[in-house]
């Protein structure tokens, strides 16, 4: 039987109760990626402080960069993860953007065209978003502390 | 005069050495990799098959934007390191004006566009006095609608557009689709001209010097030309 997290097509929304469960899915995302490749390299993460954001990084990374350590690029705003033979992995941090500056001035359209891009707080630069994306919603669920759902799709809207 | 010059406001990068108007070497990639990681190796290796050594070089010069913040950065603080360290001046060349340069047609309008990101692009306007391009307007970001508008006033309308730049088939495209401007009005220069290459950043830069241009490393700075926070808001109410 496929496990619970193990993701065959999008759109998709399940459920987890662990962090480990949230990686578990990230890292199926992952083989999704590797397996059919015409995904949009740009995976847009939304979801509230402790939802479980970087969490889900660090499940996708565990599969396109073993071995890299995963964290939250909240001062850094960029984390590149390099693995020989493969397009380096970019994890964002937008918490603290604010505006269109911000983003040129951290160099961040230089890295679309350049490897697989996974952002945190898509909520803060919805204006600089790729027109064809992964979206990635991680909501708390109110029955249980550790649960959360997720929902999975391929954005394929034209933003501006 | 024996000039040093690179470009790396965009995704490709150039690196040139030139004898006044005449070109010894020149090393241009598209790789898409980190110009922090070739640009130098590429600087070292043109010197290098040219039998000659950086001591040598009278002017160095670079683009200086508009274009990808980190590219204008790297290749400022390259060409500023290098002018430096020889006491030489250093020249900084618009980005655009550089892409000018490569237009072999001589008659119509020359339009630089390179890709700004969400809808908009670095652009200005040049036509050619004899063997000079002549700038028409200053460097600007705008959307590609608006160009095509100003491509449109009586001055321009009936002339042939010559499009340079990496954002030269995506303003194509977008014009011609939306019917802007009439395909035949529109040329897309071939490929190998699109990109910035050193030889055109080390002749406008020749012709800045000859003018009596004299910018040292300290004072060569580079130009974002971001749009105010002021016009994005005006942008955004008129819903572009």
């Amino acid at each position: 039987m496929t496990p619970l997290s193990e993701i065959s097509s999008l759109p998709r929304s399940l459920f987890t109760d662990s962090p480990e469960e949230t990686e578990a899915v990230a890292a199926s995302l992952a083989r999704l990626f590797e397996a059919d490749g015409p995904l949009p390299p740009f995976v847009a993460l939304y979801g509230d402080l402790g939802v479980g954001k970087t969490a889900f990084v660090r499940g996708f990374a565990s599969v396109y960069a073993p071995g890299r350590l995963v964290r939250s690029p909240t001062f850094a705003l960029v984390n590149e993860y390099r693995t020989a033979g493969k397009r380096p992995l970019f994890h964002f941090d937008m918490y603290r953007i604010t505006s269109d500056d911000d983003l040129y001035s951290m160099g961040y359209d230089d890295y679309l065209d350049r490897g697989i891009c996974l952002c945190e707080w898509c909520e803060n630069i919805p204006y600089a978003l790729p027109e064809k994306r992964v979206q990635v919603v991680i909501e708390k669920c109110p029955e249980a502390a550790d649960r959360r759902k997720i929902t999975l799709c391929v954005k394929e809207d034209p933003i501006c | 005069m024996l000039i040093l010059a690179l470009d790396s406001a965009s995704l490709s990068g150039s690196v040139s050495l030139c004898e006044d108007d005449r070109l010894i070497a020149s090393f241009t990639v598209n790789t898409g990799n980190t110009h922090s990681e070739t640009l130098l190796p590429m600087v070292e290796q043109v010197m290098k098959v040219s039998g000659r050594d950086v001591s040598e070089v009278d002017l160095f010069a670079c683009t200086v934007g508009p274009g990808s913040f980190t590219g204008v950065r790297i290749g400022a603080a390259t060409i500023k390191g290098l002018a430096f360290g020889q006491g030489k001046p250093c020249i900084g060349v618009s980005t655009p004006a550089a892409l000018a340069e490569a237009c072999p047609m001589r008659d119509g309008i020359i339009c630089p566009v390179m890709n700004a990101r969400r809808g908009q692009v670095y652009n200005a306007l040049f036509s050619y006095d004899g063997e000079k391009p002549v700038r028409l307007c200053a460097d600007r970001a705008l959307p590609i609608t608006e160009l095509a508008a100003r491509l449109n006033e009586p001055e321009y309308a009936v002339k042939s557009v010559y499009l340079v730049g990496d954002g030269a088939k995506m303003t194509f495209d977008a014009m011609t689709g939306a019917g802007l401007l009439p395909a035949d009005r529109l040329i897309c220069l071939p490929e190998h001209l699109r990109w910035p290459d050193g030889y055109c950043v080390a002749q406008a830069a020749r012709r800045l010097y000859e003018a009596g241009v004299r910018t040292t490393d300290a004072e060569l700075a580079p130009v974002y030309l971001r749009m105010s926070q002021a016009e994005r808001t005006k942008l955004e109410k008129e819903g572009m």
